[in-house]
């Protein structure tokens, strides 16, 4: 992969939004549902918390080793042998993902929209528009995600209000009154879905600077949540949880409940015209990502090299791979996250250990040097000032003086309100069963703080010192 | 409709390799590209006739799909007292 492509902050966090959110708007309300019930909605908290450790691991990795990619850093740090078979796991756990991630879109365009095509046919013709995609830039596919995802976005939001009509909220009621030990186990399961966010260990040198990456991939982590966290809330109260448990796509179902007049329906084909692509983004990513892993075996800086043998691979093993849907569905559910824990979570460990060694002492100094370097550069920045001084615009003094908050305290407000979520759902699991109120207290409560992290997310963003995004016009 | 399907992928293997620049790339890559290319264009072809010839391999993802994924499900599913 080209090193000179880079990749703004904004397009970091929406691609890393739409890696995290696409595939798993399709799946995750139905096993969530099944197992937490009308709390499916509170089973994003613990995938946050393991995104943000991970997200911090790499963040220290990229400030000891600047410039390098995952799997040049696990080379580092683990020297060449050793470094090589961690690589390996890294590159089938990605091969594996890919694999779910087309089989489960041909399923659902066989299911849905191409009954008579088969199978073979849309996975192969899928494929060749990766291998088309694929063998230009990544900076194309982030700009093609540009154009696509706050199309998507804008269609979460006002999923509430064009199924308005549909909310029972009373079937639902009473929350948080069946216990924590459901929730947790759905958090859990979730974290498996999270753990697509390792793909974004290739891309690190195009991202400039560690604490753009960090502030970036920490917002567009928290924007997929709030997307999630909105979509099983909106299935729970719409379709209800027997429904969205028993459905096969229930995202699916729910757009289908839209009937904003007695002519205009059929939405659901519209709104998949908008998500298609971004899956296909989601497996360019992933496609990109494993052939700068193969450079890290070859030596070799084109990924054109080994893409087309590799998309041939890839169909073939995804087709030979999965006979029923049951297959993917349990794979990418069950397998996936035991996957993560059992053997991804302790690589990532690992390598944190390994950057402890004194070995790296010189570069941890360094880093540690640059960043305070960097501060004071901040600090001493007119342009800084200048925008501190602006901050609030138009708006009020509150706003403005709300605006000027720095960097760390955002950072601080965001950690504070992913604690006090977590809390709330404690406190609700375990008071919600004796008093209902503050079961649905809680819940609220909750949905504030998911609401107003989006806002400390995208405010950490904003206040990290943002070089000019190349790529963009 | 089988048959079809597997002329069209036939076929359409054949264009890519015929089409494909990256083998008058390798003249000027490392001796290890050019093995790697090679050995991805061999196990790509193979699973093409396993494909074609109607056999299916066991692969690695087997191992999650049909050991790893019923024993976490029925031990989620016992736990949280659903099945």
């Amino acid at each position: 992969m080209d090193q000179k492509q880079m990749i703004g902050q904004r397009q970091l966090a929406w691609l890393i939004s739409s890696i995290m959110m696409t595939q798993a708007l399709m799946n995750l309300p139905r096993e969530t549902s099944l197992i937490a019930g009308i709390n499916a909605w509170f089973c994003y908290i613990v995938p946050v918390a393991f995104s943000f450790l991970y997200i911090y691991g790499v963040y220290r990795l990229m400030r000891l080793f600047p410039g390098k990619n995952l799997y040049e850093i696990n080379l580092e740090l683990a020297g060449p042998v050793f470094g090589r078979i961690i690589n390996l796991i890294v590159l089938l756990y990605f091969w594996l993902i890919l694999m779910r991630d087309v089989r489960w879109v041909s399923f659902f365009t066989k299911t849905v929209l191409l009954q008579q095509t088969p199978e073979e046919i849309i996975i192969l013709v899928f494929m060749f528009v990766v291998l088309y995609y694929a063998r230009s830039s990544l900076e194309v596919t982030v700009r093609v995600n540009d154009l696509f995802f706050p199309a998507v976005l804008l269609l979460m939001l006002f999923l509430p209000i064009l199924l308005v009509n549909e909310f029972n909220f009373r079937l639902n009621d009473p929350i948080l009154t069946d216990g924590l030990f459901p929730i947790l186990v759905a958090n859990v399961l979730n974290t498996g879905w999270y753990a697509d966010l390792l793909v974004i260990g290739a891309f690190l040198p195009m991202v400039s600077g560690a604490r753009s990456f960090l502030t970036s991939t920490r917002h567009g982590v928290v924007l997929s949540t709030f997307l999630l966290t909105l979509l099983t809330w909106i299935n729970v109260y719409v379709l209800g949880p027997p429904i969205t448990s028993r459905a096969i796509f229930p995202s699916y179902l729910l757009i289908q409940q839209i009937h904003l007049t007695d002519f205009l329906d059929r939405l659901e084909i519209l709104i998949y015209s908008f998500w298609a692509p971004m899956i296909i983004i989601k497996v360019i990513a992933f496609t990109a990502a494993i052939m700068i892993g193969i450079n890290s075996f070859t030596g070799e800086t084109d990924h054109r090299l080994m893409i087309r043998p590799f998309i041939w691979i890839a169909t073939l093993t995804t087709i030979l791979s999965f006979r029923t849907f049951t297959e993917v569905y349990n794979f990418a559910n069950f397998s996936i996250p035991a996957i993560f824990f059992v053997w991804a979570v302790p690589v990532l460990i690992l390598l944190q250990l390994l950057s402890l060694r004194p070995k790296f002492a010189a570069q941890r100094r360094r880093a540690s040097e640059k960043e305070q370097e960097q501060h004071e550069e901040r600090m001493n920045d007119p342009n800084e000032k200048h925008e501190s001084s602006e901050g609030g615009g138009q708006n009020g003094p509150f706003f403005q003086k709300v605006n000027r908050l720095p960097y760390r305290i955002w950072k601080h407000w965001t950690h504070r309100l992913i604690a006090l979520g977590a809390l709330l759902i404690i406190a609700g699991g375990l008071f919600g069963r004796y008093l209902p109120a503050a079961g649905t207290a809680a819940g609220i409560l909750y949905a504030v703080c998911i609401l107003l992290v989006v806002w400390t997310s995208y405010m950490e963003m904003r206040r990290t010192n943002q070089p000019p995004e190349s790529g963009q016009t | 409709v089988a048959q079809s399907v597997e002329l069209i992928f036939a076929v359409c293997y054949l264009l890519t390799v015929l089409f494909d620049r990256s083998s008058f790339l390798l003249s000027r890559k490392t001796k290890r590209a050019a093995w790697m290319f090679w050995l991805f264009n061999a196990a790509a072809a193979a699973l093409l006739i396993a494909a074609i010839c109607g056999w299916r391999p066991y692969m690695p993802s087997h191992f999650f799909i049909y050991t790893i994924a019923p024993w976490v499900k029925s031990l989620i599913y016992y736990w949280t007292g659903i099945a």
